[in-house]
């Protein structure tokens, strides 16, 4: 059917696309296992692929990598339904848009990292401000997303739904949201990447509490080369995982996307 | 909604409808002075070269655009601003719901309509057989061939069984086969369900085989040139000697 066309596209020229990485691992490990390159940041692969699993302080990654992931799922949630709302507000009552629209526009305007200060002075060191913060990394890519979704929902169906007399409720269901949902995928996409950003920014900024960024903060401040490697790798792999999923996902949910195929 | 029987107010009236379009800053008229009559269950083609305001006119009586002079009546009423109700257009392009298959783009029709749901299926299954898709219920617009989606939306606007049923060109992507046979398919709903029905075609042949009367329109302004009575008895043959002196006399009209 018209979804397995899309949804099982692989990962687009992953074999080849590994080719750089794989040629850098092995110039790494020629230059540290040979001590070609040596000094007391340098690390080499084996040490640092051992750290996860057989290194005490190594270990403690897991549950890093766990308290980041409820992190943002948790702010996600907050933030994105935040974001939706905001832009089927915005996107289905003028009036309400008007009110509303210049408002978020502005804020949107202020660079994300710049909220942390404003936000650990409202809110202090602790969880509520993280949280906060992905929320917001996530609200504005989801409120545009939604916005321009709406605003582009074509005219000529918006005259169909006017003919067919339906419902307000069936309007938004069959029609402005189905419309506005390739939309919200590309946005869903965008903040899960900028909040998993944003999660691991705010906790390597604001340092204390578990997580991955603070684990890499706390690595870093004890030299911890191997620690700090493994975690950037792993920052950037639940990225790229992030981004597949949400792909995939919105593949799924927008089936008549996808190209011709036999019914 | 039906008219007392004893006081019969036409099903539509035109009445000296002005439309005017402003693109840039030259304002045209792509309707002027146009003025035409439905009697119930009467059946009207209008032809005319293109740009001569066909669309435009069933979109003025399906309220999706305001005259900017004269006035149109449904059943002698004047609709409220927006959408006539109890009437159904189909466009010149098929605009579907991509998102929806072609019983989920049938269905919609029947939103505003109270049926129970099993009557709701049931309908829509008709209507889809009606126009030979019933083995791509479940398919999406993107899947169909174009005559195959403007026959989706023949039967979306059918389903619902309105009383006004407005077509612009409705079976223009289809092979001469398939035309002949929704055009029998839709002078039997038209016995059964009393329809009246004004309809845009560039085929002078459909014009005399399905319409009472037909309309020639002229272009820069878009006017009626000529109403055209057919009176030829049903079902019209179009080999006879009546039918081809007709088509003649149209083409005279048209060029
Ligand atoms: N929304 C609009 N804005 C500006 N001009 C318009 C608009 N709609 C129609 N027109 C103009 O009005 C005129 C009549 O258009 P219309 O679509 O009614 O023609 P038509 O008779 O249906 O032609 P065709 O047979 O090609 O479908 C054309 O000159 C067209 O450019
Ligand atoms: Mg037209």
């Amino acid at each position: 059917m018209a979804e397995q066309a899309s949804s099982s596209l692989p990962p687009a020229g992953f074999p080849r696309g590994a080719v750089i990485p794989a040629a850098l691992v092995v110039l790494w490990a020629a230059l540290t296992e040979t001590g070609l390159w040596h000094g007391p940041l340098v690390v080499s692969p084996s040490q640092v692929l051992a750290v996860p699993f057989l290194d005490a302080s190594g270990r403690e990654i897991w549950a890093g990598v766990g308290a980041s992931l409820l992190r943002l799922a948790a702010g996600t949630a907050i933030g994105a339904a935040a974001g939706l709302a905001a832009g089927l507000f915005v996107g289905m009552s003028r009036r309400g848009g008007l009110a509303l629209s210049p408002t978020l526009h502005t804020l949107r305007q202020i660079a994300l990292f710049a909220w942390i200060p404003l936000l650990t002075s409202w809110f202090g060191n602790g969880e509520a401000t993280k949280l906060c913060f992905v929320a917001i990394s996530t609200f504005f890519p989801l409120f545009l997303a939604t916005e321009q979704g709406l605003r582009t929902v074509p005219a000529t169906l918006r005259e169909v739904a006017g003919v067919l007399h339906l419902s307000r409720r069936r309007t938004i269901t069959a029609l402005l949201l189905p419309a506005a949902l390739p939309s919200i995928g590309v946005g869903v996409q965008i903040a899960l990447i900028s909040a998993w950003i944003g999660t691991v920014g705010a906790e390597y900024a604001i340092g204390n509490g578990r997580g991955l960024g603070s684990y890499i903060a706390s690595a870093r401040d004890q030299f911890r080369m191997d620690i700090v490697i493994v975690g950037v790798a792993v920052l950037a792999a639940v990225g790229a995982g992030l981004h597949y999923l949400s792909r995939a996902a919105i593949a799924r949910l927008t089936p008549w996307n996808s190209p011709r195929s036999s019914a | 909604m039906t008219p007392v029987q004893s006081s019969p107010a036409p099903s539509l009236a035109i009445e000296n409808v002005r439309k005017t379009f402003t693109v840039e800053t030259r304002t045209f008229a792509a309707l002027d002075d146009v003025s035409l009559t439905l009697r119930h269950n009467e059946i009207v083609s209008i032809l005319g070269p293109s740009g001569c305001g066909k669309s435009t006119l069933l979109r003025l009586v399906a309220g999706l655009e305001t005259p900017d002079a004269g006035a149109l009546f449904i059943n002698g009423r004047r609709p409220v601003a927006g959408p006539a109700r109890d009437c159904a257009i189909v466009f010149q392009d098929h605009r579907l719901f991509p998102w929806l298959t072609v019983s989920g783009n049938v269905d919609l029709a029947l939103d505003s309509c109270r049926l129970a749901p099993a009557e709701r299926r049931e309908r829509v299954r008709r209507y889809i057989a009606l126009v030979g898709l019933g083995s791509f219920a479940s398919a999406y617009p993107r899947q169909l061939s174009g005559g195959m989606a403007q026959r989706a939306a023949i039967a979306r606007a059918l389903v619902a069984e309105p009383a006004l049923l407005l077509m612009d060109e409705p079976f223009g992507a289809l092979d001469s086969l398939l035309r002949t046979r929704l055009q029998g398919e839709l002078l039997d709903i038209w016995e059964r369900n009393r329809v009246t029905i004004l309809l845009v075609t560039h085929d002078v042949e459909e014009a005399i085989y399905l319409s009472d009367r037909v309309v020639v329109m002229q272009p820069n302004p878009g006017r009626i040139r000529a109403v055209v009575d057919v009176g030829l008895p049903r079902p019209r043959q179009r080999e006879e000697t009546a039918f081809i002196a007709l088509r003649k006399s149209l083409l005279e009209l048209l060029s």
